[in-house]
């Protein structure tokens, strides 16, 4: 009786592992064929986890910690706990969208609603409008690059000299954008890359400090009539650099610039779970792409998107190449579609999502 | 025009010559010298009451002598006078100033005698006693002097006036009596002060500026000690005075230094037998003093060394006197002639306290019992006002000026929780600080702005204070 | 006729000497009464028009180049010296044995400190204001290299493993890190205000650097300066620690074991009403101790006594076997010698509440301070012999380097740099602004709010009146000649009656300076104060594109719209150049509740870059604010039209500023013509 009992459990067992093996030799292959790494494992974290909200908007891996903006201020996740900074701690606004890590120096920059913030070592200095030459208080992105801060504002993009301590601003004044308002900024390959709402992409020479802008050609701001003629919209949400690639986001699809050509991609062509793209990071030649729908990770050719059931904490994982798609359900998956940040470091990767962040791991 | 500039030249020259001649000429001839107060017989009672100073002695006399030339040198100064003691000579070594009774039964009055033609002034016509002067560096004396005060008994204020005895004016206003009063270094006026209203207190050394403003003990003797008098600061910034031993009676000669006195105390004389009465420093280790060896000796004049705890020589004596006093001829570094804030045409003064409830060592803050919320001001005869204290303990009154006051601190229920503290009074547009009530000596205040001073000052006494008075008065 | 002509010359000259006598005196009279503000000051033309002279004829016959040693290393062997002598721009090699200058090297400009190298090939010079590093080939004496650094390097430490420099900007208030093999900057940490001190502890790793400023906070915030904690290894900020109610902490040391750093600092009470000197109500002076252990805390210890203050504590060094520590009261001139183990013995035995009130604790020095050792005017840094016998003060206004027995604590014989022996007024009136024995019981100097002849960045409340009303920011003494009157109401049109008998009174609060001194003292802030050159913002004087922009915006009459500006709303009108103020009282709408109601005096704008806060009362925590959150009425200025571009063009115009003595030869700069020519 025992040894019946123990051979149907050992049946089912070894079915299991056929079962998922197969799935996982699939779901490899996918992965080692378009070098995009996939992750699974999730764990979300809410207000329940300690997080002072569970609206987060973007999330960075410094070293054993993690980052995380809130709604209600800076969450950092360290030794498996939760601590939250909020403006009475000292931080600019409670309202963080932005994070970056300054490598060289380990400095945290926190663009918030109310203000820019360095962190460091626990003491926060505040930039804002009036106590400085800062463009606006409304940052929505931040980036270190060398000794230099940018930051997209609702008042147009700034850049901080940290060893001057002096602030350059840019708007429609002195640059070519379409209005001051700014969403994104990135650096890469001696540019800076700023997302400008309704100017494209305003290119930034650091060497020459000439700008350039790239503008969707065809000015339609319903369809993108020519494909791959530019950027696919004016209105940019997000830029992000990496391998010599340019990938822009916006609400209305993806943008990749090799520096020569531009490439379009949109939900319908392509495995991008929504063209309403919040954020973009790019990691090697793979771009993370945070949607009101999932998160999608393409390099190009292939997409790997995340989503999570409406009604249950379950999800999948949608492989796109071509018109060959593959699904594989996941248990549980990412906290929400809709996502706003989203940082890999190594084998790890974390999500910022209207309800809570999410982490994952690499699948192997 | 090269002549003429010669001639000029060897004018200047010759008048200066003449001039710088004469001025040598005029310089005293007493320089160098000691002169001392000596009284003949027993030390019995002080010719004063209310006082409890053992310097003023009926048929007391002045004296010098030269220290190298001994006895034949001595020459008594003041042969005129039924009294005279208290010598002290000015900062240029030119005059002398002392308390002396002109004739029997006189008042004591302050007095100059110019030593280069030894010739006398009055320069303070009194009513009443005055006694114990000094020179200020500013060009005026201070002394002692008799004051009725609305407590049961009176006592000796401090004043000071210009040589002529004009712009007298008074400096203290507690019901402490002040004696012995010299100007230290810094410039302010250092003085035995001793509390006779409610209750008479010991003495203790009284600092203040030479207005009578920013008064603070300077130190307090432990409880088997009396003050007896204060001597002089030497270079080294020693105060050095004598104090009574009140369980062997024996009068010792004591220092602290000047930078921390309240913790510095050195008995300089404690294994030498005898008594000391006076001491005066001629440098940093050797002292001039008023010393008897014994009980059967008379005061008389020796040298003390410091660093030796030693009575050097014998300067002066005489079986027939005890001399209570001495003083050198000397010209000595002008103290800092400190300015005042003093306004005599204002009525009232300030102070701010950062924190009545910090006492000594630490704030009262465990138990509500013991945290006080208000502050009471009280008079010689009456309270002043009552006023809250702010959420940091610190409050800020306008007050009226030269009026003596205590306060103490209440709790909510009106009992006290602290004080009264010692008697307070403040000059014309003074303003003082205090960090605490009954504060360590040595504690400064904290680098926060008291809540108190964020508004303008309670007025006290009230304006419902003043009106009740009014009434008493018409009554 | 000849008779006649000879009368009437006669007559003539008569005539010239009677004017000369009678009214001419007079005249002299009134004029040095209005200058004095006092009544008899001697009549000496000299006081004025000679000692503060800038004839450079003038100048060179009545001043003198004085060394002014800093700081200094020796060599492990203890035979060579090396000394930074400010003055000189020089380091000066002395031999210790000899007690003579064997080199003078020159350096770049105002240099700081002086470090010596792992092995003893090179030592590096700081050079305060030309932004570098000196290297120095130990064996040829010779300058081999010069290293780009942040603004203002100051102290110096060399990394554990001796490949790095670390270089504290005070200016730029970071650290560069300076890679030795490659010569070069690799970054900057960001420190506290206004850093200097810095030091490595014995077993590497933590270096801590001090900060000099507080935090600029609104007024009645608590006062707190920063310590910064850099790991060596990581070269990575570790802490920014709070030193609570304290500023000025000029340098500190580690002892040998590790246990304690023990830093220099001043506590000032600007929060407090300046109602009085006696009990420290305006500074005090003393250490902070920061212990290394875990959760260890910085107990701050007063080196003051009740009567007796000891202040501008500047360095700090302790002794080998650890037992003893030196600090250099340069506001006295003595050295505090300090018996470690009493102090670790306070530690060890007092509860934790307890070592809090002693931060406020006068005589709580007798306790660990053992002797006080009189020094020569003003000493400044201290260095040990390897072996811990010897220690050298360089005294920086007497040109010699103090030797002093650590084992007996007796003074040696000190070691004469060679400077002029003439002490002229300007270097007396130095010394007397350095020395804090004008203000009673030497509570203070001029330098003690004015450090580097500048301010302190903090609000006082001088309670003019009432107390707690009339705070008022500390106005830098940088090129103030020819900008009275002075004082933010106004009220002294000299810097005579500015140091004069109010000053006394409400300030120093003992016998006022004499006339001597006075003159001294106004020779040297009148023509002696020298300051570093504003390389952040204005290296050549070439304004940069931003910049000429706002100048434009600074002399502009027309506004965003094309309206003419009422004339009282442009800069220039109440700023024109040399010294950018008009010298008069105004009204810009910053009177607040707590202010008499007064006009105040127009601020020259000289150097502003390094004088923040703005404002009267300090509330604008930069130039920005002024206009940002305090000036929406266009009292100030007109300037609600303005892009925040403009804003930011004029700010970088204001910042770009320098001395009045560029402005009098100001080149057409590089900007200038090409901008014109757009």
């Amino acid at each position: 009786m025992i040894f019946t009992r123990f051979i149907k459990y050992l049946k089912v067992t070894v079915l299991t592992i056929v079962i998922f093996s197969i799935c996982f030799l699939k779901f490899d292959l996918n992965a080692q064929n378009s070098s995009i790494p996939v992750f699974g494992n999730w764990k979300n974290f809410t207000v329940k986890d300690g997080l002072p909200s569970d609206k987060t908007y973007c999330v960075r891996i410094d070293g054993d910690r993690v980052l995380v903006g809130t709604h209600d201020g800076l969450a950092v996740y360290e030794n498996n706990t939760w601590k939250t900074y909020t403006s009475e701690d000292g931080l600019a606004h409670n309202g963080v969208l932005s994070i970056d890590v300054c490598k060289l120096t380990g400095d945290v920059w926190i663009g918030t609603m109310g203000g820019l913030t360095r962190w460091v070592s626990g003491k926060f200095e505040n930039f804002n409008q009036f106590n400085s030459g800062m463009p606006n208080d409304l940052i929505y992105s931040v980036i270190c690059d060398e000794k230099y801060v940018w930051v997209a504002t609702g008042g147009g993009a700034g850049q901080y000299n940290t060893h001057t301590k002096k602030w350059e601003i840019f708007t429609e004044e002195n640059a070519p954008m379409h209005e001051p308002w700014t969403y994104g900024v990135c650096a890469g390959d001696d540019n800076i890359y700023i997302a400008a709402w309704g100017g494209g992409v305003i290119e930034y020479a650091k060497k020459t400090k000439k700008f350039r802008d790239h503008v969707d050609p065809d000015g339609n701001m319903e369809i993108d009539l020519f494909p791959d003629d530019g950027v696919v919209h004016d209105i940019t949400t997000g830029t992000s650099w990496a391998n010599g690639n340019l990938w822009v986001a916006t609400y209305f699809g993806l943008s990749k610039y090799d520096g020569v050509h531009w490439k379009g991609y949109f939900d319908h062509d392509s495995g991008l779970a929504s063209n309403f793209i919040n954020y973009v990071k790019a990691e090697g030649s793979v771009a993370y792409l945070c949607t009101d729908k999932g998160l999608s990770c393409t390099d190009g050719t292939n997409w790997v998107t995340y989503t999570k059931n409406k009604n249950n904490v379950n999800g999948k994982v949608v492989f796109t190449k071509g018109e060959n798609i593959k699904e594989i359900t996941m248990s549980p998956s990412i906290s929400h579609n809709f996502t706003l940040g989203v940082d890999i470091k190594k084998d790890v990767i974390w999500v910022a999502t209207s309800k809570g962040i999410s982490r994952g791991e690499l699948k192997k | 025009m090269s002549r003429i500039n010669i001639n000029t030249q060897l004018f200047y020259s010759i008048s200066l010559f003449l001039i710088l001649l004469m001025s040598s000429c005029s310089k005293t001839s007493f320089e160098g010298e000691i002169i001392f107060t000596q009284v003949k017989g027993d030390l019995t009672e002080s010719s004063l009451k209310n006082i409890n100073c053992n310097n003023y002695f009926s048929k007391s006399s002045i004296a010098a002598i030269n220290p190298v030339k001994g006895n034949e040198s001595l020459k008594i100064l003041t042969k005129d006078f039924y009294s005279a003691c208290a010598p002290k000579i000015s900062f240029d070594g030119a005059l002398m100033i002392f308390s002396a009774q002109k004739n029997k039964g006189d008042k004591w009055q302050i007095w100059q005698l110019d030593l280069s033609n030894l010739k006398f002034q009055q320069l303070v016509f009194s009513e009443q006693n005055c006694i114990d002067p000094n020179y200020l560096p500013t060009g005026q004396i201070v002394f002692s002097k008799y004051v009725l005060s609305n407590a049961e008994n009176g006592g000796y204020a401090l004043f000071t006036c210009n040589f002529d005895g004009s712009e007298l004016h008074q400096i203290t206003f507690n019901p402490h009596s002040y004696f012995s009063s010299i100007v230290l270094k810094d410039g302010r006026l250092l003085a035995i002060s001793k509390q006779y209203f409610p209750e008479d207190k010991k003495g203790v050394l009284m600092i203040s500026r030479p207005d009578g403003s920013k008064q603070d003990v300077f130190y307090k003797s432990s409880n088997t000690y009396n003050l007896i008098s204060i001597g002089c600061e030497t270079d080294k910034g020693e105060i050095l005075f004598i104090e009574q031993n009140t369980s062997t009676e024996e009068y010792r000669i004591v220092s602290v230094n000047y930078s921390n006195p309240l913790n510095t105390r050195v008995e300089l004389s404690k294994t030498i037998k005898g008594s000391f009465h006076f001491v005066n420093s001629k440098n940093d280790t050797e002292f001039v003093t008023s010393f008897k060896p014994s009980s059967n000796d008379r005061y008389g004049i020796y040298e003390y060394n410091s660093i030796k705890n030693a009575i050097e020589k014998e300067i002066y004596t005489n079986s027939d006197f005890n001399i209570i006093d001495v003083v050198l001829v000397e010209k000595r570094e002008l103290p800092r002639k400190l300015p005042s804030e003093i306004n005599l045409n204002k009525n009232t003064a300030l102070m701010v306290c950062q924190n009545a409830n910090l006492t000594d060592i630490e704030t009262i803050e465990n138990t509500d019992n013991y945290k006080s919320n208000k502050i009471e001001f009280i008079g010689i005869d009456k309270s002043i006002g009552t006023i809250n204290l702010e959420d940091d303990g610190s409050f800020y009154v306008k007050m009226l000026a030269d009026v003596p006051f205590r306060v103490q601190t209440l709790n909510s229920e009106g009992d006290i929780v602290n004080g009264p503290s010692s008697w307070i009074y403040l000059r014309p547009n003074e303003r003082r600080g205090c960090v605490g009530c009954h504060e360590n000596k040595g504690l400064v205040p904290d680098n926060i702005q008291p809540l108190s001073v964020r508004k303008f000052p309670i007025v006290l006494p009230s304006q419902e204070n003043k009106i009740n008075a009014k009434k008493e008065l018409v009554k | 006729m000849k008779k006649t002509r000879l009368l009437i010359l006669f007559g003539i000259i008569l005539l010239l000497v009677v004017i000369i006598a009678y009214p001419g005196r007079k005249l002299a009279r009134a004029h040095v009464n209005e200058r004095t503000a006092v009544t008899d000051h001697p009549l000496l033309c000299s006081s004025c028009h000679l000692y503060t002279s800038q004839n450079k004829y003038v100048s060179k016959f009545i001043n003198e180049d004085y060394l002014s040693p800093f700081n200094l290393d020796i060599m492990n062997d203890g035979e060579k010296l090396l000394v930074v002598a400010q003055d000189a721009n020089a380091l000066l090699v002395v031999d210790t044995k000899s007690k003579k200058v064997l080199k003078n090297i020159n350096v770049g400009i105002h240099p700081h400190s002086v470090i010596i190298g792992k092995e003893e090939k090179f030592c590096y010079v700081s050079n305060q204001w030309s932004d570098n590093i000196s290297v120095i080939h130990l064996k040829t004496l010779a300058v081999v290299d010069t290293i780009k650094t942040g603004n203002g390097p100051s102290g110096l430490s060399i990394s554990n493993s001796g490949e790095y420099l670390y270089a504290v900007n005070t200016f730029g208030s970071d650290v560069s890190v300076i890679d030795l093999v490659s010569k070069e900057e690799i970054k900057r940490i960001s420190t506290g205000s206004d850093p200097t001190g810095i030091a490595l502890s014995p077993k590497g790793k933590n270096l801590y650097v001090t900060s000099r400023r507080a935090k600029i906070a609104p007024y009645g915030d608590p006062l707190i300066s920063e310590l910064t904690l850099i790991n060596d290894n990581t070269q990575r900020l570790t802490k920014q620690i709070s030193v609570p109610s304290a500023y000025l902490m000029e340098n500190i040391a580690f002892t040998p074991s590790s246990d304690l750093a023990i830093m220099t600092l001043t506590r000032p009470k600007n929060l407090v009403p300046s109602i009085q000197v006696e009990g420290g109500w305006m500074m005090t002076h003393g250490i902070g101790i920061v212990e290394q252990k875990e959760d260890g805390k910085i107990i701050q210890l007063l080196l003051d006594e009740p009567n007796s203050y000891y202040p501008n504590p500047f360095d700090i060094v302790i002794t080998p076997d650890g037992k003893k520590a030196f600090v250099s009261s340069s506001g006295v001139d003595y050295i505090s010698v300090i018996s470690m183990d009493s102090i670790k013995n306070i530690l060890a035995s007092t509860p934790a509440k307890k070592l809090k009130l002693y931060a406020n604790t006068l005589g709580i020095s007798k306790r660990f301070v053992i002797k006080r050792i009189k020094t020569g005017a003003n000493p400044k840094g201290l260095k040990l012999s390897a072996d811990g016998e010897l220690l050298y003060i360089a005294e920086n206004l007497e040109d010699k380097i103090g030797v002093i027995n650590t084992k007996t604590l007796e003074k040696e014989q000190s070691i004469d740099l060679g400077g002029p022996t003439r002490i002229t007024v300007a270097r007396k009136g130095r010394r007397l602004f350095n020395n804090a024995g004008h203000t009673f019981q030497n509570q203070y100097a001029c330098y003690t709010c004015h450090p580097d002849n500048h301010e302190d960045g903090l609000v006082y409340n001088m309670a003019g009146k009432d107390m707690g009303r009339n705070v008022t920011n500390t106005q830098s003494l940088r090129e103030i000649k020819g900008t009275a009157p002075f004082k933010w109401n106004g009220k002294n049109q000299t810097v005579y009656k500015q140091d004069g008998i109010r000053f006394s009174t409400v300030l120093t609060r003992t016998e006022q300076f004499s006339y001597d001194d006075l003159d001294a003292i106004t020779a040297y802030i009148k023509t002696g104060i020298k300051y570093p050159p504003n390389l952040m913002n204005n290296p050549s004087g070439e304004l940069t594109e931003s910049q000429y922009r706002g100048k434009k915006l600074f002399n502009r009459s027309i506004d965003n719209s094309g309206k003419e500006i009422p004339e009282n709303g442009r800069c220039v009108t109440c700023h024109p150049a040399p010294f950018y103020t008009n010298l008069q009282l105004a009204d810009v709408g910053t009177l607040s509740e707590s202010d008499d109601p007064i006009l105040f005096d127009t601020p020259h704008l000289n150097n502003i870059y390094s004088s923040a806060p703005y404002l009267h009362d300090g509330r604008a925590e930069t130039l920005e604010e002024i206009w940002t959150l305090y000036g929406e009425e266009d009292e100030h200025g007109y300037v609600n039209d303005m892009t925040k571009i403009q804003l930011n063009d004029l700010v970088a115009y204001l910042k770009s500023l320098r001395g009045p003595e560029y402005e009098k030869s100001k080149p057409e700069s590089y900007a200038n013509v090409h901008l014109t020519n757009k």
